[in-house]
């Protein structure tokens, strides 16, 4: 009696590490590395990685993003983008914003946006003669919730490059308290 | 004991046989006519399969079958750039390829039947979710996107359809 529970226990044991480890994103969350120096574990760390690697629902972040990325000031620099909003639409009509931080990084919890794939996003910041300046994105959200994970650097026949509000450069001033 | 013995080599005999016969392929002399779609009129059905399928995060990406390149997925010239410029004529010709080689045969007998058992083609069948597709629903029944594909794999594409289904917007239109 107490073997065939000692068994059931392994065997539980060994189907909840198979079903939960996943090497494909396992190696991928290995080759975004560590934490870059200065920059404490949270909402301004990493930008430009491909967030729910580590923050999609099987760990080992927390909380759980459905929808995040950063976005850069234009094409050509790495310069952050803070306070653009991030305004999403997905194909039940259902929108949600959230707003950039000082290192550009926006994410959205899936506890307050599950979206209905296809989701098209639009960034917005700041006005020209009292219209909203916004870029959107050229095609829908289909299944991928971490942006960079199309949007990585640089540009290619695989990737979009880095997601960004202006083709040219912008002269936003960086935020002095941000790691 | 004798007659066990019989049976027993008699069960391994058709065993053997049949394992030959289903390693043994196709003679290498052997060929196969199949029946393809125009692929002169296949750049608008790939215009229209490429921005709701051809995704770098779905059929978009070199990892997936049902490989589509294009302005919104891999490209297949090094030169080129993702979400920058038109899908080349090099593109769509791979995008056929790459349409025609998922079913073939299956493909074949509906395009020689002039569209008869379309609803069964796997692209039909995942594109609208009939069959489970991890990427969802991407055409019902009778929208301009499955008009568009039946109606050219069928044999008489409707290119208003193709025109309709190449363009994808959000509920509200461009400016939500």
């Amino acid at each position: 009696m107490l073997l065939r529970a000692h068994l059931v226990l392994v065997v539980s044991v060994m189907a909840t590490w198979a079903c939960s480890s996943d090497p494909v994103r396992s190696h991928l969350v290995d080759s975004l590395g560590g934490e870059a120096p200065g920059v404490p574990k949270g909402p301004l760390h990493r930008p430009g990685q491909p967030c729910l690697a580590c923050h999609g629902g099987d760990g080992p972040g927390a909380p759980d993003f459905s929808l995040a990325g950063t976005v850069y000031q234009d094409a050509t620099s790495l310069h952050a983008l803070p306070d653009a909003r991030v305004h999403f639409i997905d194909q039940n009509g259902k929108t949600y914003d959230t707003a950039t931080n000082c290192a550009g990084n926006f994410f959205v919890m899936s506890s307050d946006y599950r979206p209905a794939y296809p989701v098209w996003v639009k960034v917005f910041f700041g006005t020209v003669a009292d219209q909203p300046v916004s870029q959107p994105m050229g095609s829908p959200i289909y299944r991928e919730g971490s942006c960079a994970a199309c949007h990585g650097d640089p540009a290619g026949t695989e990737s979009v490059g880095h997601v960004y509000l202006s083709p040219v450069p912008l002269a936003v001033p960086p935020s002095p308290s941000c790691p | 004991m004798k007659r066990t013995l019989r049976r027993g080599l008699s069960r391994s005999a058709a065993l053997l046989t049949a394992l030959v016969a289903g390693c043994s392929g196709p003679k290498a002399s052997q060929t196969t006519t199949l029946s393809t779609p125009d692929e002169a009129t296949f750049p608008p059905v790939s215009d229209a399969l490429e921005v709701r399928c051809g995704t770098l995060d779905c059929h978009g990406s070199i990892y997936r079958n049902l490989r589509m390149y294009g302005i919104y997925g891999v490209r297949a010239d090094a030169k080129d750039v993702t979400g920058t410029g038109a899908t080349t004529a090099d593109e769509y010709a791979r995008n056929y390829v790459s349409f025609i080689g998922l079913a073939p045969e299956a493909l074949s007998a509906i395009v020689q039947t002039h569209g008869q058992g379309i609803e069964h083609f796997i692209v039909i069948t995942k594109g609208t979710n009939a069959e489970d597709h991890k990427g969802g629903q991407r055409m019902k029944k009778g929208d301009s996107a499955y008009q568009c594909l039946t109606s050219w794999i069928s044999g008489t594409i409707d290119m208003n359809a193709c025109t309709d289904a190449s363009a994808i917007t959000p509920p509200g239109g461009d400016g939500f």
